[in-house]
């Protein structure tokens, strides 16, 4: 046999072998019934579950979500409409990365609204966890209550932000759909503050360090010591500070602060414990005292007062573990809310002298939507400090941009964010460095032209209709670190009943996310009609500014004063 | 798109199946091409033209080849072996084998030459090439130029009759089971397939077998074993117990992911008819660097020997002239699975090794000792040369030999790898992907008589798969990129 076998081809004696499979017909044709049926049923039930949720008036559209890619394709065509008179090739591979985009999204959605995928993750999970003590691709499981956010764990280990290697790596890191991020914080840094510097600003840079940088124990018990830092740290600091660049580095305050065997961080969340972040609040008061940057005290009415409340993190919401589990315990924190004389919540000025652009480690204990409290974050915290009131701009995750973003945009809109200011403090987490999209941002004040953007009265609600031109991207929830999220659209043809509003077009914010759950705006398509409820964003920017938001690219829009956006039940048209 | 994702699994994968066996028979490689583009495609929908056109190329060239003697009537004949070729011939050959190696250049080294040339000016203090464009890697461009180059090139030599059907041979380059990782399919293999296969109920079965161990493969075991490697490589630095650990997840993840993917494509392949041929046959129980390169890869490895050692002249020539040929085709074989200089150094690795082997008979340096020893020794070099293969550039490469020695400054930070490298979940997976990789029957075998209760565990197997699948992001598959 061995003679003949070296005679034959692989092939041949592939065909051998695959010719000699011994299985009972019956059972052949059972493994393949059941395979097939395995295959085919999350589809099936998908679009069954779908055309109930037509029906149950929970859906916009009897289409199956599995055809949406045939629609998707629009996009592409639109694409290679847009600019004829780039060459042929350019608008090939504008066309083809358009597509790109639709597609990957398409998965995503696909992937994500699955019934069947939804039914299994969060079982598996649980196995996963509790009983192989392993988390996910972005909750590391540390011992036992401990978790760690698995950006804030690479920031550490990995090789230093700045490293040559490893500046070029992330700066060739985009896709056809994606742009690569400009990975060196340093001539971000130092533009921003140039640019704040011809407006009489001084610029504080307040970097916070990440959980496994002070506790580094809980991921390992022999990592005792701390605090760790990326080994670009010191260079960094360098850099920044030979180049005029004020910083309050606060990962010494908040080493102190744990070595009198208290925590620095919330076991099951990404964030600060509310004691370390007043401890911060305190030292950068001071710090801002000794540079003089602060000269008076003008005074606020404030009264603090100590609260507890119960939360579960964010890390463990984002292991996507079976919701009854309990796997992992709630922490009870007690936050120093800061109100006022009649008890009411904190609020920024805009007309303070002080700027802090933060992210979430500033809207934590204040945003309620992140579950650990209100008037107690590290603003509320620092205004008390002070003495002082303070303006806000804080949103959750991409530290590295979104804050310079957002007043960069409110400033080309004519809203001059900075007038009046003496000081911007810009705080985010240390974990930008290592990932963060640090892209120059022009912060420019302009004075917006008439635009073809609709005005409804302030203070009032409009029930309008609309068609959805084009919406941001919208996080898959589970996937981030905050459970809110609000993305911006494009609306086009707006129209209300009495004619008061015809025919024009909007920028609005909608909630996409509420509880880690997608609303029905976060599966908007370009081209569907809707039926809303349009209010001034100014309205509503104090409860609504702190969630994380993602913005349209579109340069016309920064000119439009943008509208908030409220569904309606069971308003969505069907076609 | 992948085989292990959401998608193909329960959208793409059972309409192909509908779609396949609803069609007409003479209609089913038209519907297979479809499918197969439409899954290219997925993945950058601006490739499909290249992959058109390469193939257009060699099915033009095919036909020229053949057309000496044929005519248009009826089936083009094989041609006689060692019958001289005409002018025309050799041109269409020439020309199909240089647009083939002029696009996998292109589109594969550009970048390389480009970064090479302007470090080179910049060390000779020359000003640099300003190149304004960054040329993306088409996937798969190094499986399917081989495949295609290999039919012209069969044609030629008169080993298989050229397809006188473009649907064929379009279906034949861009099969999706093996279309973008393999394995490499060589035309003379499956000919007769083309025009004639079965398609049984137990063929299906065997391939539903096939499919999901090899499936199982990919998410239990290389997905987890990738997550500690890509932990130990990706960090600043690491201690010397913790290279070592990485490199050896590292190893069973590109065995995982790989053998599982040809599993797979093997598993698909059979649904549809197709019998193709093993491409892993337990290399990590070789003895000898030989005898690794019979086990590993062996459809690029063959390949390999067939179009380019043997007619480099392979040992006809003199021992001195089959030594060069061996580190040839190996440096060459290095660099086809990636353009980087470390890729270039892990094929030399391998090939002064297999040279060396070649001068003591074919045995390994180290022949004399107990067969167990052998298999030990031959591992070590293969995951010392796995290092190459994983590290980023030849500089990281060194480092991470150093300080798996010991002899590189382990950076304060590293001791946290401990907390997430040694996790149990790891644990469980090394051990297990320990005891298959050395105590467990090949999928080929185990599948050869499947009982009721393997029946059972091949359904388990999947299930277990979908629900992992379902908690993972991450879900690369290593050769996608070569």
């Amino acid at each position: 046999m061995t003679t003949l076998t070296q005679k034959l081809t692989r092939e041949e004696v592939a065909k051998l072998e695959i010719g000699h499979t011994d299985i009972h017909h019956g059972l052949a044709t059972a493994l393949v019934v059941t395979f097939v049926a395995f295959i085919s049923a999350p589809g099936a039930f998908q679009v069954a579950w779908e055309q109930a949720a037509y029906t149950r008036g929970d859906r916009a559209t009897r289409r199956p979500q599995c055809v949406e890619i045939f629609l998707r394709v629009r996009t592409a065509r639109d694409a290679w409409r847009q600019n004829p008179g780039i060459s042929v090739i350019r608008r090939l591979q504008n066309a083809n990365a358009a597509l790109l985009r639709e597609m990957h999204e398409y998965e995503d959605r696909l992937e994500n609204e699955s019934i069947f995928a939804g039914a299994l993750r969060r079982p598996a999970q649980y196995v996963l966890t509790a009983v192989l003590g392993v988390g996910n691709e972005k909750s590391y499981c540390g011992y036992r209550p401990w978790l760690f956010y698995r950006p804030d764990v690479d920031h550490v280990i990995r090789r230093g932000f700045l490293d040559r290697a490893q500046l070029a790596a992330r700066a060739s890191s985009g896709t056809e759909w994606r742009a690569s991020p400009q990975p060196n914080p340093v001539p971000a840094i130092v533009d921003f503050r140039d640019q704040l510097a011809e407006r009489g600003i001084q610029l504080v840079v307040l970097p916070v360090p990440v959980k496994p940088m002070l506790h580094p124990d809980a991921l390992f018990a022999g990592a005792k010591h701390y605090p760790r830092y990326n080994s670009s740290w010191a260079e960094f600091l360098e850099a920044l500070r030979s180049r005029g660049v004020m910083v309050f580095d606060a990962t010494p305050c908040l080493a102190e602060h744990r070595a009198a065997n208290r925590d620095a961080f919330l076991k099951t969340d990404t964030h600060w414990t509310s004691e370390a972040m007043q401890r911060i609040a305190r030292e950068l008061a001071t710090f801002l005292r000794q540079n003089g940057l602060v000269t008076e005290q003008n005074g606020i009415k404030a009264t603090e007062r100590v609260v507890s409340v119960e939360g579960t993190g964010d890390l463990v919401t984002m292991l996507q573990l079976p919701e009854h589990a309990h796997a992992y315990p709630t922490e009870s924190v007690k936050i120093r809310q800061i109100v006022g004389s009649r008890g009411e919540v904190w609020r920024p000025d805009s007309k303070a002298e002080i700027l802090l652009l933060g992210d979430s480690f500033a809207n934590i204990y204040s945003l309620d939507a992140l579950g650990w409290g209100a008037s107690a974050g590290f603003a509320e915290q620092l205004s008390f400090e002070l003495g002082m009131p303070l303006d806000v701009i804080a949103i959750n995750d991409n530290g590295a941009y979104a804050t310079r973003d957002q007043l960069a945009r409110e400033l080309k809109r004519g809203r001059d964010r900075l007038a009046g200011k003496k000081v911007v403090i810009y705080e985010f987490a240390a974990r930008e460095l290592s990932d963060g999209d640090w892209r120059m941002i022009p912060l420019k004040l302009e004075t917006p032209p008439a635009r073809r953007f609709i005005t409804p009265p302030k203070g009032q609600a409009w029930r309008v209709r609309a068609t959805v031109l084009a919406i941001a991207p919208v996080p898959l929830p589970g996937t981030v670190p905050y459970k809110d999220h609000v993305v911006a659209v494009h609306l086009g043809d707006v129209r209300a009943e009495g004619e008061v509003i015809q025919g024009g077009e909007a920028l609005c914010y909608f909630l996409s996310m509420k509880d880690h759950e997608w609303t029905r705006a976060a599966r908007w398509r370009n081209g569907e009609e809707i039926e809303i409820i349009l209010r001034p964003w100014s309205d509503v920017a104090a409860s609504y500014e702190g969630i994380n938001r993602s913005e349209l690219d579109d340069e016309e829009l920064q000119w439009a004063e943008p509208y908030w956006g409220e569904l309606p039940p069971r308003t969505v048209f069907r076609r | 798109m992948v085989f292990s994702s959401h998608i193909f699994l329960f959208y793409f994968l059972p309409v192909a199946l509908l779609l396949y066996y609803s069609a007409p028979r003479r209609f089913r490689h038209f519907t297979l091409t479809i499918l197969s583009y439409i899954f290219y495609g997925w993945t950058n929908p601006i490739f499909v033209l290249l992959l058109l056109v390469s193939t257009l190329i060699d099915y033009v060239c095919g036909l020229v080849i053949a057309f000496e003697g044929w005519r248009w009537r009826g089936e083009p004949p094989i041609l006689a072996e060692n019958t001289p070729r005409k002018s025309v011939q050799k041109a269409a050959v020439i020309a199909s084998t240089c647009s083939n190696l002029s696009l996998l250049g292109f589109f594969k080294y550009f970048n390389f030459a480009v970064g090479n040339l302007n470090a080179l000016a910049a060390w000779l203090g020359l000003p640099g090439l300003d190149v304004a464009f960054k040329v993306t890697l088409p996937l798969g461009i190094s499986f399917y130029t081989f495949q295609s180059m290999s039919y012209t090139l069969d044609v030629y030599r008169g080993h298989a009759r050229a397809l006188k059907n473009f649907v064929d041979f379009a279906c034949y380059v861009s099969m999706y089971s093996q279309l973008v990782a393999g394995p490499i399919i060589r035309f003379e293999e499956v000919a007769d397939q083309f025009r004639r296969r079965d398609h049984t109920v137990t063929k299906f079965a065997r391939g539903v077998a096939f499919f999901t161990m090899g499936l199982s493969k990919k998410i239990l075991l290389a997905n987890p074993c990738g997550k500690i490697a890509d932990l130990v490589f990706g960090a600043a630095g690491a201690g010397p117990l913790e290279a070592w650990w990485g490199v050896l997840a590292y190893a069973f993840q590109i065995y995982f992911d790989f053998s599982g993917y040809s599993d797979m494509a093997i598993g698909l392949g059979l649904m549809m008819g197709f019998v193709f041929a093993k491409n892993f046959d337990s290399p990590y129980l070789a003895q000898s660097i030989t005898e690794f390169w019979r086990r590993w890869h062996i459809s690029l490895s063959t390949w390999l020997r067939d179009y380019l050692y043997i007619p480099l002249g392979g040992n006809r020539k003199g021992p001195a002239r089959t030594y060069i040929n061996l580190a040839v085709v190996m440096l060459l074989g290095g660099l086809w699975h990636g353009a980087a200089w470390n890729f270039v150094v892990w094929g030399a690795l391998h090939g002064v090794l297999l040279a060396a082997e070649r001068a003591r008979g074919k045995t390994s340096l180290y022949g004399n000792l107990p067969p167990i020893l052998r298999r030990a020794l031959t591992f070590l070099f293969v995951l010392i040369s796995w290092v190459f293969f994983r590290s980023p550039d030849l500089t990281a490469a060194i480092r991470y030999l150093g300080t798996m020695c010991g002899i590189v400054s382990v950076p304060p930070n590293a001791v946290m790898l401990k907390g997430l490298v040694y996790q149990p979940y790891y644990l469980l997976t090394m051990a297990i992907a320990a005891l298959i990789t050395w105590g467990a029957p090949q999928t080929w075998d185990w599948t050869r008589q499947i009982s009721g209760w393997k029946a059972l565990v091949i359904i388990l197997l999947f299930v277990i798969s979908a629900a992992v699948l379902a908690t993972q992001a991450y879900n690369p598959f290593i050769y996608f990129i070569f």
